[in-house]
């Protein structure tokens, strides 16, 4: 059944380029997902794929130059951001939409205390004094797990572990209790242990703040674990998307069969593992056609010449493949 | 904070006496009689004498030493040329010093800076390019050349400044007038590179992740820039400035003898003419004690903008 | 392209080298610098070439090669280098080009402006400016480069030293330096020249004791770097010395950062030479100096500008160069390092 309401973000062929030196790069080329309010989507792809350029458009935080955003639409809470101005956004970022950034030992600066830094969106956006930003701060330091916050608040970020960096960030981004959390890779950098906690950690507080996530990651384990959506994501482009369900069980594109099937399991004993041939083209040399179609294990020879059009599967399930294409059918 | 500042102070001390040592060392090269050296042309037999036991000459390195330095810091170290004590003679002679050191220090800082963090900001812009290329004629050119120049468009040919000489203490309105123009040459080559690496510093701190958080916190640019990133860019500029004290003492040394300026580096350049060894020996020893004093005070300064070293 | 300028360069210094022999006898030291100058542009426009040749046969671009590609590229260091080869050749050649005697008077020229006889003008002497500047020139590089090579051999000595043997010895001579350095320059000058009097070779003596620490540390963290290879433990126990270990294999390495140091210095180094001559510390008269002439051209301003500018700007431009190819050189080798 269609959800009635209309979705919390919603983007519409969003286009973001990169003029380089060397030529156009197209960090994500035509790129279509929606979030509902209180839903997890989980972002997956290959380094490169263009997952954290659309998410870095949706706070228009390209850089420009290089980046231009040439087309599209972002739907948030029925208005299209990309027409905000620099104040509009400003008063979003932070505010409503909030994002967390994949490298914790570098993301805080170091010249000011957590604190400081925590209380800076609250006074920014909610209008608080600094002393009463302060006693927030403590308390969102406890809230993401940090013993003893009142001493902590004082800290500068050289002095805590990169886990407990990781979490200020939490703080930091929670503090005027967003909408929506944007998390690009928030675990990559972190040890195996960490890697729960805090993905344990955002799941908890979304369902006490009650707000939807978008989660970027490359790990198909976290995506079955956290995510109620999956977006899959190549070359810039989304090869599929659907459910959580779709997407592990009902899995129709060839490269997500290839991610899926790279994953270990721990109870059987392989010889080789299982890779996915050849590897991820050059930005600035992509194939026509399927970008997919030089490393496809189930290649036709349409998807050579002719880029695939979209085919659905059902409500929210789709996939970009000439295989399943009714155009194709009788093809080989 | 404090215990910082304590450890700094307590490098102080060796450094000091190490240094002292190595100028009393330099000048106990000066070839011929150690008593007439000190005694210039009033030497006579009794005065020679006297002079070889109050110097305790004809002791053991260490002794001579600290002979000298009781001496010199009980003010019995007398300049040939000035006949009176090495001290007075150097501190009558500091204010301008000071005054004109700290007028260039501070020129350098209130323009360079703000200059390079809007070259910084608007990379590639007219102004970056004008900047940069005006700061890099800044350090090639020698500033008592600079001096020349300034003294020919402004005194010689506009006449809006006097050319040389000291106008009283810098709060006059004449004091005012006759430090402005050995400051802004002075403070030159310090502006110059000071904007140079802010621009810099600054180019290299937008880049890092923490001011995408900022950004992505819905910071204002301006916020950004000012506060975030100019925070952070703050530490190698401190440390660049500190590595220019330096050139800035021997600035000072070329500005005052461009602009007759009554200050102690001309004063030491005349001694060395004036063979006036003693008065040489207490110019170069207060102003490097100066020169440390100087650096531990940039030391500190850092401390305050550092955290990462203050709590080592 | 390269090949070819050298080789221009090449022969031209030859054509100058046969055009000055019968004047050779002015100065037999001058001429002899420059016979060694021209043979070696020979023998780069040969290296070049065999290296080029190399290239052609599908060898891979050596880390020199491809650092020299990246300076070459940078137009400001390719500027300031061609300058600098320009100065050069006025320095070792200023004997034999010079229109005039740079000391001799002429009363009846006093401070005159630009003339056919005088292309820049004379001083308060009479004396042409033109050929003052060109003695001047070669005094500055001459001075300043056996400063700077002095200066590098020391510190790289010291930094050397420091940073193999380590421990007590690492220990104490950092402490010593950071103790040198603590006193600036100009201080350590005067106190010098106070006691020990004035003049050229006090002068390099000074300034190749300067800035020793700047120069210590880096060639003592670039052996620090390499110490611990593996390579070094096999050669040691085979056998070598220490100190052939130093040089055959840790040496190559700070090869890089040192040259960046020197072309600093070398700009650095005039600028101070020209500050201590002005002063009347340095070069002493009538051996012409910039700095000195700058001193003279300040007394005279209103009646000649000339004898403040010309050797101002030729400070300036020498200064500059140095500058330029020096930051080019720093840019080329970052690169390397972050490749």
């Amino acid at each position: 059944m269609k959800n009635q309401t209309p979705p919390l973000l919603e983007i519409k062929d969003l286009k973001t380029w990169f003029h380089t030196e060397d030529g156009i790069v197209k960090g994500c080329d035509g790129v279509n997902y929606s979030v509902n309010k209180g839903e997890t989507l989980a972002v997956v792809g290959e380094s490169g794929s263009g997952k954290s350029v659309t998410a870095m458009s949706i706070l228009g935080l390209i850089p420009n130059p290089p980046g231009e955003i040439t087309g599209g639409e972002i739907i948030f809470r029925g208005e299209n951001l990309l027409e905000m101005n620099q104040e509009q956004m400003q008063r979003i970022r932070g505010n409503s939409i909030a994002m967390i950034f994949q490298e914790p030992m570098t993301s805080l600066n170091p010249v000011m205390t957590v604190g400081q830094q925590i209380g800076e969106s609250l006074i920014l956006h909610q209008g608080y004094s600094r002393s009463e930003a302060k006693q927030k701060a403590v308390e969102l330091l406890g809230m993401v797990g940090i013993a003893d916050s009142r001493a902590r608040v004082d800290d500068y970020p050289h002095q805590l572990s990169g886990g407990m960096r990781q979490r200020v960030m939490i703080a930091i981004a929670l503090a005027c209790k967003p909408e929506l959390l944007i998390a690009d890779e928030p675990t990559s950098a972190l040890d195996v242990t960490i890697q729960a906690q805090i993905l344990d950690l955002i799941t908890e507080l979304q369902k006490k703040i009650g707000m939807a996530v978008i989660l970027i990651t490359h790990d198909m384990g976290v995506v079955a674990e956290t995510a109620d959506k999956v977006a899959v994501m190549y070359c810039g482009q989304i090869v599929e998307y659907g459910s959580v369900n779709d997407i592990f069980f009902q899995a129709k594109h060839p490269y997500l069969e290839g991610l899926t099937n790279s994953v270990l399991d721990i109870d059987e004993e392989v010889e080789m593992l299982e890779v996915i041939e050849g590897t991820v083209p050059d930005p600035l040399d992509l194939p026509e056609g399927c970008n997919f179609e030089p490393r496809c294990p189930k290649r036709l020879a349409i998807c050579k010449s002719q880029e695939p059009p979209r085919t659905r599967f059902g409500d929210d399930h789709y996939a970009h493949c000439w295989l399943y294409s009714n155009a194709n059918q009788g093809k080989e | 904070m404090l215990n910082y500042t304590i450890r700094r102070l307590m490098m102080l001390i060796p450094i000091l006496f190490a240094i002292s040592v190595i100028i009393f060392a330099i000048l106990k090269l000066t070839p011929g009689d150690p008593a007439m050296i000190l005694l210039g042309d009033r030497a006579t037999e009794e005065l020679l004498r006297l002079t070889r036991e109050k110097y305790a000459l004809d002791q053991p390195f260490i002794v001579q030493y600290l002979k000298m330095m009781q001496n010199f810091l009980s003010g019995e170290l007398n300049s040939i040329y000035y006949r009176d004590n090495v001290i007075t003679v150097v501190m009558s002679r500091m204010v301008p010093t000071l005054e004109l050191g700290f007028s260039a220090l501070l020129l350098a800082v209130v323009i360079s800076i703000p200059a390079g963090i809007i070259s910084a900001v608007k990379r590639n812009s007219f102004f970056d390019y004008a900047s940069m290329t005006t700061a890099l004629f800044g350090i090639s050119i020698p500033v008592f050349f600079t001096g020349i120049l300034f003294i020919y468009l402004f005194a010689v040919k506009l006449q809006w400044l006097p050319a040389s000489g000291y106008g009283g203490p810098i709060y006059t309105v004449d004091g005012l007038k006759h430090v402005l123009l050995p400051a802004l040459v002075l403070s030159f080559t310090l502006m110059a590179s000071t904007t140079r690496i802010t621009r810099s510093a600054m180019l290299d701190v937008i880049r890092e992740d923490y001011i995408r958080t900022a950004r992505a916190k819905g910071v204002k640019e301006s916020s950004v820039i000012l506060v975030h990133a100019f925070r952070n860019a703050l530490m190698p500029i401190t440390t660049n400035v500190g590595n220019q004290v330096a050139r800035l003492f021997a600035g000072a040394v070329l500005t005052e003898t461009v602009f007759a300026w009554p200050g102690v580096g001309r004063l030491a350049v005349n001694a060395i003419f004036r063979r006036d060894e003693a008065l040489v020996f207490g110019a170069v020893l207060i102003l490097s004690v100066i020169y440390v004093l100087v650096n531990l005070l940039v030391d500190l300064f850092y401390g305050v903008i550092n955290p990462q070293v203050r709590y080592e | 392209m390269l090949r070819v300028k050298t080789f221009y360069l090449f022969i031209f210094s030859l054509a100058l080298l046969a055009a000055f022999a019968p004047r050779a006898g002015l100065d037999l030291i001058s001429y002899g610098l420059f016979c060694l100058l021209t043979a070696s542009t020979l023998v780069l426009a040969l290296a070049i070439r065999r290296s080029n040749q190399r290239l052609a046969a599908g060898r891979v671009k050596s880390s020199g090669q491809l650092m020299w590609n990246r300076l070459a590229r940078n137009k400001n260091a390719m500027f300031g280098m061609v300058v600098l080869i320009i100065f050069m050749y006025a320095a070792l050649l200023a004997p034999f080009i010079s229109p005039h005697d740079p000391l001799e008077t002429d009363w009846g020229a006093l401070s005159q402006g630009m003339s056919s006889a005088h292309w820049l003008g004379t001083d308060d002497l009479g004396r042409d400016i033109f050929s003052r500047t060109l003695f001047g020139i070669r005094v500055a590089l001459g001075i300043g480069v056996t400063a700077v090579v002095l200066n590098t051999l020391i510190g790289t000595v010291l930094g050397l030293i420091a940073g193999y043997y380590g421990g007590r010895t690492d220990s104490l001579i950092m402490r010593a330096l950071e103790i040198w350095n603590s006193i600036p320059f100009i201080l350590l000058a005067i106190a010098i020249m106070a006691a020990l009097g004035t003049g050229v070779g006090k002068l390099i003596l000074i300034v190749s004791l300067s800035n020793l620490m700047a120069f210590a540390r880096i060639i003592r963290g670039s052996v620090l770097s390499v110490k611990e290879a593996d390579y070094i433990a096999a050669a040691r126990v085979i056998g070598i010395s220490n100190p052939t270990i130093i040089v055959r294999h840790i040496v190559p390495n700070c090869i890089s950062p040192i040259l960046v140091m020197a072309s600093l210095s070398i700009g650095e180094t005039i600028l101070v030479i020209a500050g201590l001559s002005f002063l009347g510390l340095g070069i002493q008269p009538p051996m012409p100096s910039l700095g000195g002439m700058l001193a003279n051209g300040q007394q005279f301003l209103h009646e000649s500008l000339l004898m403040s500018v010309v050797p101002g700007v030729t400070i300036l431009l020498i200064v500059l160069s140095c500058n330029l190819f020096g930051d080019g050189m720093r840019d080329a080798l970052d690169s390397r390092l972050n490749d």
